[in-house]
Order: C-alpha cells, then sequence, then structure tokens
C-alpha cells in the first residue's frame, strides 16, 4: 500500500514536472469541476440558503467546504485566464502562456502552484468533511 | 502504442482509487473522484480557451 502511494507521488511528480504548466491547471480545474459537481449532487440540501435548516452540523461544515472549494476552483480559472491572455487567446483560441525559463513564465508558474495548492487544501478539507482519513 | 503522459498518471491515480477505495475512502468520496477521473480522459484533448475555462465555472 505505501509502496503504491509512493510511486503514485512520484509518477504524479514526474508527468507535472513534463507537462506544460498550464496544461496541469487546466487538468486540475476539470476533475476539481467533475469532484465538486459529483459532491454537489451528492448534498442537494447544500443548494439551499440555509444547509442548517436541514439538520446536522456536519452538514453545514460539507455546504461550507464545498463553496470554499468551488471558489478556490473558480479562482484558479481566474489565474489561468488571466496568465493566457495574449492575441491567439483573447480571439478565441488557445492559451498564450508565458515562456518557460523567462521572469514572466517563473512568476506565472509560481502563481499557479500558489491556486492549485489553495485549492487542494479546500478539497482535502471537503473530503474531511465528508468523512475520508 | 504509446502511452502518453497523462494517461500514465490516470492509469496510476485509478490502480490508487482501487486499491484504497475498499480502505478507508468513504463511498461518496470515491465515487466523487471516479468522476473526477472520468472528465480527464473526457476532456484531455480541449484545447485550454476562455470558452472551455468558462465552460467549469460554477
Amino acid at each position: 500500500m505505501k509502496l503504491m502511494a509512493v510511486l503514485f507521488l512520484a509518477v504524479t511528480m514526474w508527468a507535472t514536472s513534463c507537462t506544460p504548466p498550464e496544461r496541469v491547471a487546466y487538468e486540475t480545474v476539470v476533475a476539481s469541476k467533475a469532484f465538486l459537481d459529483k459532491v454537489k449532487s451528492q448534498h442537494p440540501e447544500c443548494q439551499h440558503s440555509t444547509p442548517i435548516a436541514a439538520g446536522a452540523s456536519s452538514t453545514l461544515n460539507i455546504c461550507v467546504d464545498l463553496d470554499k472549494a468551488t471558489a478556490a476552483k473558480d479562482t484558479l480559472i481566474d489565474i489561468v485566464e488571466t496568465l493566457c491572455a495574449g492575441p491567439n487567446f483573447n480571439s478565441g483560441g488557445q492559451c498564450d502562456f508565458p515562456k518557460k525559463g523567462t521572469p514572466a513564465g517563473d512568476q506565472a508558474i509560481s502563481k499557479l502552484n500558489a491556486a492549485i495548492s489553495a485549492y487542494n487544501q479546500t478539497a482535502n478539507d471537503l473530503k474531511a468533511a465528508t468523512g475520508a482519513k | 502504442m504509446l502511452l502518453t503522459i497523462l494517461d500514465l498518471g490516470i492509469q496510476f491515480l485509478t490502480q490508487y482509487l482501487s486499491s484504497v477505495k475498499s480502505l478507508k475512502l468513504p463511498a461518496e468520496v470515491a465515487t466523487a473522484v471516479q468522476a473526477a477521473i472520468d472528465a480527464l480522459f473526457a476532456h484531455k484533448a480541449d484545447i485550454i480557451s476562455k470558452s472551455n475555462l468558462d465552460a467549469l465555472r460554477g
């Protein structure tokens, strides 16, 4: 089991080091959207403005964490759109991400990493609220 | 056929998920993680455009 986790981590780190940062961010957004939509469908009580009326405080925790994770995902989208801005992207085409190795590129990568970490933290809180260890 | 990096990552994620599913992941989290993996497969050829990004909001 531990070996599996170490292997998974190693492959993830290797894959993310070879994949363009904007692609890593996009895949994080895709996966998080699907993950959050699924959790939302399992907790319809969170669509009400006062989820506490639905019952236990654990329900409220899930709804709050769900809102936070959704906001973190949307913030990541804002950052990707800002960093992708350029002639192609602004006319509906592919992302114009700053070139890797340039000061702008390095700064963009650190901003993306910070946004991805923020999302991961909220997703972990949500998983904990739903009972995952 | 050579596996892409994404395929390899997803393959490991799937294997990891199936190994932990029975141990400590609650069913609803496991289902949501599976949905995330399916979405990665479905969107892997997407271009990173404003319309594709905006579709993932909310």
